[in-house]
């Protein structure tokens, strides 16, 4: 395990120093600054690299990496990032946003890895990423120094198995959980793990101690309804979306509701939308002024949009193979990316500028940085 | 029945091929390229139903077989019980990389073979289970409410090649039930096999789902739907062989110092023939979607490289066990695991990145590996 890992991180640095990095100033652009967003992709010649792209259509920086990335967690102050490798990840990548000081790889203890996502602290010093403990089968919340060493300094439970996305609550005090319900291995790569067992769950822990405040998860009828990401709007309600993974036929709804003093409540539309996105949501994004929902449904070439008040379907976009979903810069904007090389903004009365970066395949998710 | 089910669509397609045929082909006889709805429907009346067929008879063989040993306890009721083991391995090492429709409905995958299992969860399931000795749970269909783990291949594999308490040996109870164990999760592996089968056919299975697509359909609204989840599926079978096979056992014999890696049927000595199904089974849906007539004319090398790389997966599955067992991690060894991998990924990136397209089958980044 150790020397896999070795091999990931002394790859990763290779390739840097053999490629070197493609970026450009975002000061060189004429005119207001543009909005920046980041992604993991797969380029035209099969290598993977995160990309900072603008909304202008510019590629501002490129730097490569030996597998395949998933998630961001961006420090907004500090204008940095980092990307985890996807699950069973083994290195993450740190970058700052500007491209002001290199890249640095730091990689999970031998018996853990990645789940693809993680998130700062509210004062950038620490990251929390989730992770398997692949001897327990149990996930973890493991924390790394974000002041320069990315040292891990310490790790509390997820609550549940197969820790997806989480996300700090907007007390600063509060790490809200997806947890998936399935695990994997390693040795095996992919492959899920105790599906016909899962008990996906939201968990909410307190950052501080690393105590539990609140759990909740899905009926045991559904209970192969995999929660993995989450949103959070301004007054507090929790948004997540999921994958299902028993037969289509059977897809329940895919969105819901928790709060940490709320169970989960499953969004019922008059037309099931279960089947019909696919049983399966690849992000979840809350609009600059939380009134817009965005998921998104790369099965069905489709992101949905919900009002976050009343839970009805404001609007959709057909999108082929979207997943990443963020913020865009206006109130009501969403961007979305495709594993077609698409970067589409678009607010909520339809208005879009699509910039295309041919040959690009992003990946799941998009982060404004 | 197929000619009275066929949409109308297809019918239309049987019919110019079949006047291409009456009129005459070109000289160079082009292979003939496949309509979306043809695809589906060749996968699923010449590779899937026959395979579902199969696997109903082998398994039901193996319920009589262990219930024989149970019976008798002789060493050959015990031989026939493991050939109808192996038989069932094989047959599900065809079907286990199809993931949609019956198969992906009540845990019905895992219920048949549990696997991954890194923990070992199984063996201390099954220690439980015999443990207890509660006499409900060996009555006809109780173990289907159990956990998946005891009910399938994998635990029925712990206790048909226990060779320190062969099975039907012992007189006491504890023997008589763990006898009575197995013939219950061959009973139950049985059943299972029965009711994918049965939810392929007839008037709601799923192969009229998938061949009548439509706006009135739930599940598939085109052919270009459909197409795509029988795709998935091959590529999920490629993606299969290589991360429950291929990469562990690379990973650990390259690993210093080397470590052991515990395979899939290892126990019953069936890890190659279980891949070595599911490469035979990856060939021929590859052959019955017929994607061959895809190559662009541009990469003619296409069609030399895939039949190369097929036949040297299906040669070298056959060294695998062997290598294993007699040489682990020598250079032959390795040699062999590494062609593999690059022979699987070969196959999948042509297929990915040249045939689906070229065919008008979209395979999203995201779509195909999403998470």
């Amino acid at each position: 395990m150790v020397i896999d890992r070795r091999q990931f991180l002394v790859g990763s640095l290779v390739t840097l120093a053999a490629a070197g990095e493609a970026w450009a100033s975002s000061e060189d652009l004429a005119g207001a600054a543009p909005c920046l967003y980041a992604s993991g992709a797969r380029l035209a010649d099969g290598t993977y690299a995160v990309l900072v792209v603008g909304d202008d259509g510019r590629i501002l920086r490129e730097i490569p990496m030996s597998a395949r990335g998933h998630d961001i967690a961006v420090d907004r102050v500090a204008r940095r990032a980092v990307i985890f490798a996807r699950r069973p990840g083994l290195f993450a990548l740190a970058f700052d946003v500007a491209g002001r000081r290199a890249p640095e790889v730091f990689v999970p203890p031998p018996d853990r890895h990645f789940y693809g996502h993680g998130v700062f602290s509210g004062d950038g010093r620490l990251v929390y990423a989730t992770e398997h403990d692949v001897d327990t089968g149990e996930g973890v919340i493991g924390i790394y120094d974000a002041t320069g060493s990315w040292r891990r300094v310490g790790e509390f439970p997820s609550y549940g198995v197969g820790p997806h996305e989480a996300i700090l609550l907007s007390d600063g005090r509060t790490l809200a959980v997806a947890n998936g319900g399935f695990g994997n291995d390693p040795a095996t790569g992919r492959e899920s793990i105790g599906v016909a067992d899962m008990q996906p769950n939201v968990a909410f822990v307190d950052l501080s101690t690393g105590a539990l405040k609140a759990r909740h998860g899905v009926p045991a009828a559904i209970n192969l309804l995999s929660l993995r990401h989450l949103a959070e709007t301004p007054s507090g309600d929790i948004w997540f979306g999921a994958q299902w993974l028993g037969g289509l036929e059977d897809a329940p709804a895919l969105l819901g509701r928790v709060g940490l003093e709320r169970p989960i409540a499953m969004l019922e539309t008059a037309d099931p939308m279960g089947i019909a996105l696919k049983g399966y949501i690849g992000a979840v994004a809350v609009s600059g002024d939380g009134r817009l929902l965005a998921a998104s449904a790369p099965l069905a070439g489709r992101i949905v949009c919900l009002d976050t008040e009343t839970g009805r379907i404001a609007h959709e976009i057909a999108i082929k193979d979207s997943s990443g979903i963020t913020v865009g810069g206006g109130a009501g904007e969403f961007a979305m990316s495709t594993g077609e090389g698409v970067v589409r903004v678009e607010d909520r009365d339809g208005r879009a500028s699509v910039r295309e970066f041919p040959g690009t395949e992003f990946d799941n998710h998009l982060r404004r940085v | 029945m197929i000619s009275v089910l066929l949409p109308r669509v297809l019918r239309a397609v049987s019919l110019a091929t079949a006047m291409l045929a009456v009129v005459g082909a070109p000289a160079e006889a082009l292979p003939v390229r496949k309509t979306h709805a043809t695809m589906v429907l060749d996968a699923i009346d010449t590779f899937l139903l026959p395979r579902f067929e199969t696997l109903t008879e082998t398994t039901g063989t193996l319920a009589t077989a262990v219930e024989a040993v149970c019976k008798t306890g002789d060493e050959a009721s015990r031989k026939a019980a493991r050939a109808a083991f192996a038989d069932t391995v094989r047959a599900w090492g065809a079907l286990d990389f199809i993931r949609f429709g019956p198969s992906a409905r009540a845990h019905r995958l895992e219920r048949i073979f549990f696997w991954p299992d890194p923990r070992g969860f199984t063996s201390r399931q099954l220690n439980a289970l015999l443990a207890a000795r509660k006499p409900e749970l060996i009555a006809p269909g109780a173990l289907a409410s159990q956990s998946v783990a005891v009910q399938g291949l994998t635990p029925l594999e712990i206790l048909l090649f226990d060779e320190k308490m062969p099975l039907g040996s012992g007189a006491d109870e504890a023997a008589r039930y763990r006898c009575a164990m197995a013939g219950a999760m061959a009973a139950n592996i049985h059943a299972v096999a029965g009711e994918i089968q049965a939810g392929w056919i007839g008037e709601d299975g799923f192969r009229i789902k998938m061949l009548t697509p439509g706006s009135d359909n739930p599940l598939y609204k085109d052919a270009s739907e459909t197409v795509r989840e029988v795709l998935k599926a091959f590529v999920a079978g490629i993606e299969l062989g290589r991360d429950r096979f291929i990469l562990p056992e690379l990973t650990a014999v390259t690993a210093t110092p080397p470590r052991r890696v515990r395979l899939a049927f290892e126990t019953s000595g069936l890890t190659g023939a279980y891949l070595k199904s599911s490469l035979v089974a990856l060939k021929e849906l590859y052959e019955a979607i017929g994607l061959d007539a895809y190559v662009p004319p541009d990469k003619p090398w296409m069609t030399s490289f895939l039949s190369t790389s097929w036949n040297s997966l299906l040669a070298d599955v056959e060294r695998l066990d062997g290598l294993r067992a007699d040489e682990r991690g020598s250079e032959a060894h390795l040699h062999a695991l590494r062609k593999m991998r690059f022979d699987l990924s070969g196959i999948r990136q042509i297929v990915v990145k040249e045939l689906a397209p070229a065919a008008d089958i979209v395979m999203g980044f995201n779509e195909l590996d999403g998470d």
